[in-house]
This record gives structure tokens, sequence and C-alpha cells, in this order.
């Protein structure tokens, strides 16, 4: 005589659930206080803590379109080449005119190739910065994405 | 911050993750590269607070956010064989449904890749999948 919800059954199934919802992730919301910034130039000094950030656009690829058909979903590639930059430790995507310039920060193991794919909101024309942070400091490369509509609604 | 109640949109959210791998082999598992493309169905909703202009409310140098309607991922990390290879800080300026694609060196068939995410208003989901080696033995 087997019962499929006894007692103890329940009780170690709420035990498993309750595991897995306290499993923590590495380190979330690292950088809440930057993100929530709405001017570009106190978001990102608060994200780097003020350090010198250099030209890095002969060592970084970053792929945009010169004008975003669908703002809300714009298609940004970042490549960077780390004979010229050092290890890449993260990568900051950063678009001035949006609300909250900090769209997202990427954290690289040495296992990841330097490369990344992903898609960013933009509220209308505005520079979009990719910071790389390698061993060696701290690197921008930018370009100007054109936008009729902007994307950020909600 | 406002006292309503959470809003319908994310009280009726159901958490969703794909993942989709390819392991390019090489001549040692040194050389191989697993190409990952994810996806979380998510709303990506920044709830930002706007006045009659539709311009952003500020309050204290900060960007008014309405609590019961911001929804978006906050935290995302991917794994293998439980360490961390790739994670991120995300905000409601990446894009709805967010997908991210990058690839990692070194991963064998039978290793065990994971992709795990948390957003502002708790929800979070486990992706699990075991890489499959496309050599033939």
């Amino acid at each position: 005589m087997s019962k499929l919800f006894s007692r103890r059954r329940i009780v170690q199934g709420l035990m498993a659930a309750a595991a897995l919802v306290a499993m923590p992730l590495s380190a979330f919301a690292r950088n809440s206080e930057a993100f929530g910034l709405g001017d570009f130039a106190k978001a990102q000094s608060t994200m780097f803590g003020g350090e010198d950030i250099a030209d890095g656009s002969d060592g970084i690829t970053l792929e945009l379109p010169d004008i975003a058909e669908s703002p809300a979903k714009t298609n940004v590639k970042v490549k960077v080449d780390e004979s010229k930059l050092g290890m890449l430790k993260s990568i900051t995507f950063m678009a001035e005119a949006n609300p909250t310039p900090i769209s997202a920060k990427f954290y690289f193991s040495a296992r990841v190739e330097p490369e990344l794919e992903t898609f960013i909101k933009l509220a209308g024309t505005t520079m979009v910065h990719a910071i790389v942070e390698t061993d060696k400091g701290l690197y921008s490369a930018s370009k100007e994405v054109k936008a009729t509509l902007g994307g950020c609604g909600g | 911050m406002s006292n309503h109640a959470r809003s319908e949109e994310i009280e009726n959210y159901t958490p969703r993750t794909r993942t989709r791998l390819r392991l390019k082999e090489g001549e040692t598992a040194a050389d191989n590269v697993l190409s990952v493309m994810t996806m979380v169905v998510h709303p990506m909703t920044p709830g930002i607070e706007r006045d009659a202009e539709d311009n952003p409310v500020i309050k204290d140098g900060k960007v008014s956010i309405l609590a019961h309607k911001t929804h978006h991922l906050i935290g995302w990390e991917c794994k293998v064989n439980g360490e961390v290879v790739l994670s991120a800080d995300l905000s409601g300026s990446v894009s709805k449904d967010p997908i991210i694609n990058f690839s990692v060196r070194g991963v064998e068939g039978g290793d065990t890749f994971t992709l795990s995410w948390t957003d502002n208003q708790g929800f979070s989901d486990t992706e699990e999948q075991v890489v499959k080696s496309r050599k033939k033995k």
C-alpha cells in the first residue's frame, strides 16, 4: 500500500522547492546604483568609479545599424581583439539618449570567446557605447544610431 | 514607489527559457567551441514614470520607476559543469524577450550547460541541457 501523496513526500517536495528558490546566483545586481541613474556621464562614472576610459576603437568591433528600423529591438554585436586590448573582463552597453543609459553589463570568463550579440532598446537617435574592461584598463567604442521612433515604451 | 497592486501582465507571467547549443569539435577537446544562443521569454518592462509631456520623471537624480509596472531581468548567468562562464546585469532597456548569443571554448559532449536568471519581481528560471557531441564514435 503506497500513498502517492504521503505527508512525507509533500514535505520532501516542499523542501526541494525551497532549496531551489534559495539557490543564490553569483552576484546579481552588482551595480544597481549606476543602473538607476538618468544622466549619462554620472551613470558612466558611477559604474566605472570615475576611471579614465581610453579610445578602444582599433581593438573593439562594434556592429550596430546606421538607422534602427525597430529601435525597441536594435541588434548589437561586439568583438574585442584581446591581442590589442588585453584579456576581456566585461562589456557594458550604454545608450546616451535612453532614460537610463546603462543597458547591460556582461562579465566574461577566460573560456568565453571575446564576442557577444544581443538586442537593446533605443529611445531615439543616440550614441551607443560599448565599454570594455580588460586586465589592462577601460576602453570604449561608439557609434551613432539614428532612430525616428523611440523604443523604450512602458 | 506606489501602492498599486502588481499589474495584470506581471501577475500572469510564466517564465520560459530557451537555449540552443551547437558544438563545433576540433582535434582535441580544448579546440572545441560551443556556440550558444539563448532567449528568455520576458516583457522587459522598465516601468518608467512619465510626465504629461511623456518625459521621464526624475527624483533625486534618479529616474522614477513605477514599482507595480516595472518587470525586467536583473541577473542572468550561464554555467558549464557548474562553473560560471558568462554572466550579466540587465536593465529594462534590453529588448523584450532578451536574446544573448556567445561562444565557449573547451566544452565537451556530455558537459552540462545551465542558464539561470532572475527578475525584479521575484520570478526566476533555470534551463539545463547536456551538450551533445556530433562526432561518430
